[in-house]
């Protein structure tokens, strides 16, 4: 059967599939050679298996993920969720979608995971909902720091992928608001971490 | 039109100058060090102080230039530290009040990258910027160069100094470190913290010491430090290529001269079918030439400062500059 490539992202490749007579998506880890062979297969093996449970544990908390399929050496059979990315019709969107990422953000983060790679490439929309991508990158943590960093994240990527909506973070941050109880801790982090990092003195 | 850049963020007092078809006329430097103990902003600013007059000389020498032919003087208006910056801006006024010429004030970051395109030819890359106190993805959207990853804790070079001065190699680290992971062999564990397009390295330096208390040998320690440091600043920036859609990689920063680092960068772009830029190695640290050509094309699209203007500023982001010239 053709392969057919929908995608190649950060550090896969997305594949259209058949599975048991539907059509799904298999998200591939290439080896990347200008790692340590060692280190490569390491961070791989981690970020499947951790991926999977964690995509399983969002949508369990109300977070909507696709459903995990399969695991199978390094691949991950996913549902196909034949949506545009959010990077791509933010624009369309912006009343409802900047606050209800909040939300979904502030759920996440009850349910003690974090994400790690919150870019809208990492975010499909219906319209009505977002689905959360990608959880290569996610961890469970409850740290405020940790938490703080998440948001950073979308932050930096809406100011650069989406110059001219900087009222959208605004609104990320009352979703998150509504949702999280106590958010001061994690609010005092962002600021933090945006005045950190710049240019560290020794 | 020829250009007078002064460099003098942190370290490095670099005085270069340009010619408006972008020819490198001269380019010399003079950098402040300390053998022990860490970095005194104003020790490096009076090391400036000092070596600037005979820099500008020797760089009007090596050119074949007289002072009136200059018709431009550009300086590094931040970010970096307030000492450093401040002992450069009064250089940089000084030769334009004394020559009658405009000057203009450049961000340091945007810089790199301007001298990095000019010399490798890059269009529209995404910039891995590695030094000292930096360590960011930098690229081009909207109008603007924008900051798309960066450390979340410390620079990736002073955490190789600080592992370097741990190991009692002595400053500066990095080329030190270098040498010994030549030799190292086995891969140690170490925490690999990549978030998003962001990276931290403090927890690295902190399990490095560790084995080194354990009686890892120091050769592998070296090793691991760079197989896994440098893999996070590449993936960094692989990621920030994906998300972009950009097909170009380029090096800038004195880290940036490791062997190891660009050739990871190197199989990276290999992979996607990116092409790889890394400037001739005189370009990669910080240094005057990168200032006189970026203040070049700021000042010949249109931009224009009156000494009022060129208040340093500490805490220049990358995106506060309107890319005129593009
Ligand atoms: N289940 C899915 N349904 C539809 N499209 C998907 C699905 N999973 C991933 N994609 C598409 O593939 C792209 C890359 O997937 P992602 O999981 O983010 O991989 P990477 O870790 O390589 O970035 C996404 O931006 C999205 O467009
Ligand atoms: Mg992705």
């Amino acid at each position: 059967m053709e392969v057919i490539i929908l995608k190649r992202g950060a550090e896969s490749v997305i594949i259209l599939d058949e599975w048991e007579g539907f059509q799904v998506v298999v998200k591939r880890r290439n080896p990347r050679s200008y790692r340590h062979p060692e280190l490569d297969k390491r961070l791989r093996k981690e970020r499947m298996r951790r991926e999977a449970r964690l995509l399983r544990q969002a949508r369990a908390s109300g977070v909507p993920t696709p459903h995990v399929l399969d695991v199978r050496d390094s691949d991950l059979v996913l549902e196909w969720l034949p949506f545009p990315t959010l990077k791509e019709v933010l624009g369309e969107h912006r009343d409802w979608a900047c606050r209800e990422l909040g939300r979904l953000v502030a759920r996440l983060h009850l349910a003690r995971i974090v994400h790690g790679d919150l870019t809208t490439s990492n975010m499909l929309t219906d319209g009505k909902r977002i689905y959360l991508l990608d959880f290569g990158l996610a961890r469970v943590s409850e740290s405020a720091e940790d938490r703080g960093v998440d948001l950073h994240l979308i932050e930096e990527a809406l100011k650069s992928a989406h110059p001219g909506m900087e009222d959208c973070f605004r609104e990320v941050l009352e979703g998150y608001r509504e949702e999280f109880p106590e958010p001061g801790p994690v609010l005092e982090k962002l600021e933090e971490i945006r005045l950190r990092g710049r240019y560290v003195e020794r | 039109m020829y250009v007078i850049g002064l460099e003098g963020t942190a370290h490095t007092a670099g005085v270069g100058i340009v010619s408006s078809e972008g020819d490198v006329l001269a380019n010399v430097k003079s950098v402040y060090t300390t053998e022990v103990g860490g970095f005194r902003p104003r020790d490096a600013a009076a090391h400036h102080a000092r070596e600037f007059p005979g820099l500008i000389r020797q760089a009007l020498e090596v050119s074949g230039l007289s002072p009136g032919d200059l018709g431009l003087v550009a300086f590094s208006q931040g970010p970096g530290m307030g000492p450093c910056l401040r002992t450069t801006a009064v250089a940089a006024r000084t030769i334009a009040l004394a020559l009658r010429i405009p000057i203009v004030g450049v961000n340091h970051c945007v810089a790199h990258l301007e001298i990095g395109r000019l010399r490798t030819g890059a269009e529209d890359p995404v910039m891995l910027y590695v030094s000292g106190g930096n360590t960011q993805v930098i690229a081009y959207a909207a109008g603007r160069y924008r900051v798309f990853g960066e450390t979340l804790d410390i620079g990736i070079g002073n955490m190789l100094d600080k592992l370097a001065r741990e190991m009692g190699l002595g400053f500066p680290g990095g080329p030190r470190i270098m040498e010994m992971a030549r030799r190292g062999e086995r891969l140690l564990d170490l925490p690999y913290s990549v978030k998003g397009m962001d990276v931290a390295f403090s927890g690295i330096l902190t399990a490095a010491k560790a084995h080194l208390r354990r009686g890892a040998r120091p050769e592998d320690v070296a090793f691991s430090v760079q197989e896994y440091a440098f893999a996070m600043v590449v993936e960094a920036a692989e990621r920030a290529m994906a998300h972009l859609g950009k097909e170009e990689i380029l090096l800038a920063g004195g880290v940036a001269l490791n062997e190891r680092l660009q050739e990871m960068a190197r199989i990276m772009a290999e992979e996607r079918g990116a092409s790889y830029h890394c400037p001739e190695p005189e370009f990669l640290p910080d240094n005057g030439a990168m200032i006189a050509w970026t203040g070049y094309l700021m000042y010949s699209s249109g931009v224009r400062m009156r000494i009022e203007d060129t208040v340093v500023r500490q805490n220049f982001r990358t995106d506060e500059v309107e890319v005129t010239w593009r």
